[in-house]
């Protein structure tokens, strides 16, 4: 994935490749090689497919962005809007690193398209912190000691708040089925549910 | 994942339109918890991708006139809280709940379950106990077909390239249709079925079964009804000698293969002792509602 066959400026290598192939003194120059070779292997690489405009309404702003229609939310975010709190770990649904709210609902950023996510709101663990201060859920991770490598943790938060939205008040079995599509390579889960459950009480002012 | 290019058809029109356009270099996404995945394995390489557009009948769910309408967008996450299909189609529910995770779930759709026909698709034992029917709808024709007959073998249906999936129409049985869900997997959350196996029993005020159905997922190329297993149980008053019979039939409907996830020998037992239990706790629980 990501893997985007470009050259700088935007322009394909193909389509780039088709204009300069004309001149061929050009195409030397700037590959270094002599172009009917290049042009050839040019013409065996896949179509590459026309940007479309998607506006991505992240954290409550928006960004208009071209984008090839296989840019998944989880690369758009990390490599055009350079938020990187959601993870890229196995990219295929398995792991919940990056795991973002959709209208309010934790889905993996990894299986969706980012022109699918247009129109929606979006939120990251970039978005928790007000005003240089932590979100409840965030200060529980932290005074719990719910992290270790912390590679896990945004993708962890974004779960648990999507929990905490529709629960305000859940029991651990329902803590751990709401976190059971997230994986922690550290094994820290005793404390992730613990932190989740103080975040719940602070959060309905129990605590 | 390869390049592609993309449609966001606007409605049902507009959809039928793509899709008869592309056909087979086209492909529908929906959740794209599958779509993406194969497209990302390269296992599917489709020149165009047309989304399916959030709209009616897409996102229908509703009851009327006795049939409840599932859009073929409806989520599984939607199917598990939604207040009417956790009343009127319990199983439903309850099968759709047990799709890999919540983030899974909230992409998920039910078109998407049914359309990639994998054996081990979780909701797909629950419709056939149900009888639901597909709506499969082209430019220009619409045909209803049931969902024992549309799937072929694993990720082979009846549905033509140009065909879209816009609903699921499911007939409300009434309280005296009991049914049962079980999804045996390594573990408990985000995983692939073992043995699915799904129930339905529709008992008389003398405790007689009327009419059973009995259906079995990762058993086979494709889920299927364990029909010889129905046919045993109808007008019978059941008994632990015909509840073992009927749980040995359904064992023989089963052709199950060994994989990473369960050897074969393994998946034929469970059917039997899976089967045998659900239809106890059916039929208890049909002559509990029965004594109310
Ligand atoms: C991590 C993970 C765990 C999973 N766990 C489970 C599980 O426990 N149980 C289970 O059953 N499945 C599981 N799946 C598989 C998948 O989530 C389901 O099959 C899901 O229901 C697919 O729906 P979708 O909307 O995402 O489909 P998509 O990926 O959008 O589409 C799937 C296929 O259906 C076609 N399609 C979609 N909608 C239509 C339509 N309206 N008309 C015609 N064709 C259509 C698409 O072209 C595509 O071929 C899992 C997947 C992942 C990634
Ligand atoms: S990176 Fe998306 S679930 Fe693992
Ligand atoms: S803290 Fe390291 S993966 Fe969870």
């Amino acid at each position: 994935m990501g893997k985007g066959r470009k050259v700088s400026g935007g322009v394909t290598r193909r389509s780039f490749l088709k204009v300069a192939g004309s001149g061929a003194a050009l195409t030397e120059v700037l590959t270094g090689c002599r172009p009917s070779a290049e042009v050839a292997v040019a013409e065996e690489q896949p179509q590459v497919a026309t940007k479309v405009s998607v506006t991505l309404r992240v954290n409550g702003k928006s960004h208009r962005l071209q984008l090839e229609p296989r840019v998944t939310l989880l690369n758009a975010l990390r490599h055009h809007l350079h938020l990187t709190g959601a993870k890229p770990v196995c990219d295929r649904g398995e792991c919940g690193a990056c795991t973002v709210l959709m209208d309010g609902k934790p889905i993996y950023s990894c299986m969706l398209l980012a022109v699918d996510a247009d129109g929606h709101e979006i939120t990251t663990v970039e978005g928790l912190a007000q005003d240089g201060r932590l979100h409840p859920l965030q200060a529980a991770f932290v005074e719990k000691d719910a992290l270790q490598c912390g590679f896990c943790t945004p993708g962890f938060i974004m779960a648990a708040l999507g929990l905490l939205r529709e629960n305000k008040n859940p029991t651990l079995e329902q803590v751990r089925a709401a976190l059971s599509g997230n994986i922690c390579r550290c094994g820290v889960y005793t404390r992730i549910f613990e932190a989740v459950l103080e975040a719940a009480k602070k959060m309905q002012g129990r605590a | 994942m390869h390049s592609f290019d993309y449609r966001a058809p606007k409605d049902l029109e507009e959809t039928l339109e793509e899709a008869a356009h592309w056909g087979e270099k086209g492909r529908l996404l929906a959740g794209g918890t599958d779509l993406i995945l194969f497209m990302e394995r390269g296992r599917l390489r489709p020149e165009v991708v047309i989304e399916v557009p959030r709209t009616e009948p897409f996102t229908t769910l509703e009851e009327t006139n006795g049939m409840i309408r599932i859009g073929a967008r409806v989520t599984m996450g939607q199917l598990e809280h939604s207040p009417l299909i956790r009343e009127k189609l319990p199983v439903l529910s309850q099968a759709a709940g047990e799709v890999g995770s919540v983030q899974i779930r909230n992409l998920a759709t039910i078109g998407g379950n049914i359309v990639t026909a994998s054996p081990a698709g979780d909701t797909l034992p629950a419709l056939l106990v149900l009888d639901a029917q597909l709506m499969l709808q082209k430019k220009g024709s619409l045909r209803t077909v049931p969902i024992d007959q549309f799937f072929l073998g694993p990720g082979q249906t009846v549905r033509e390239p140009d065909e879209v999936l816009t609903e699921v129409r499911v007939p409300v049985k009434g309280d005296r249709f009991v049914t049962q869900f079980y999804k045996l997997a390594v573990r408990s959350y985000m995983d692939i079925a073992i043995v699915d196996v799904a129930i339905g029993v529709y008992t008389n005020g003398d405790g007689a079964v009327e009419d059973a159905r009995i259906a079995l997922g990762s058993v086979a190329p494709t889920p299927i009804r364990a029909r010889e297993a129905e046919e045993r149980l109808k007008g019978q008053v059941p008994t632990e000698t015909l509840i073992d019979e009927v749980a040995l039939l359904a064992q023989k409907a089963s052709s199950p293969i060994t994989d990473q996830r369960g050897s074969a020998e393994y998946r034929w037992l469970m059917v039997y002792r899976l089967t045998k239990r659900l239809l106890t706790n059916a039929l208890l629980n049909s002559s509990a509602s029965g004594h109310r």
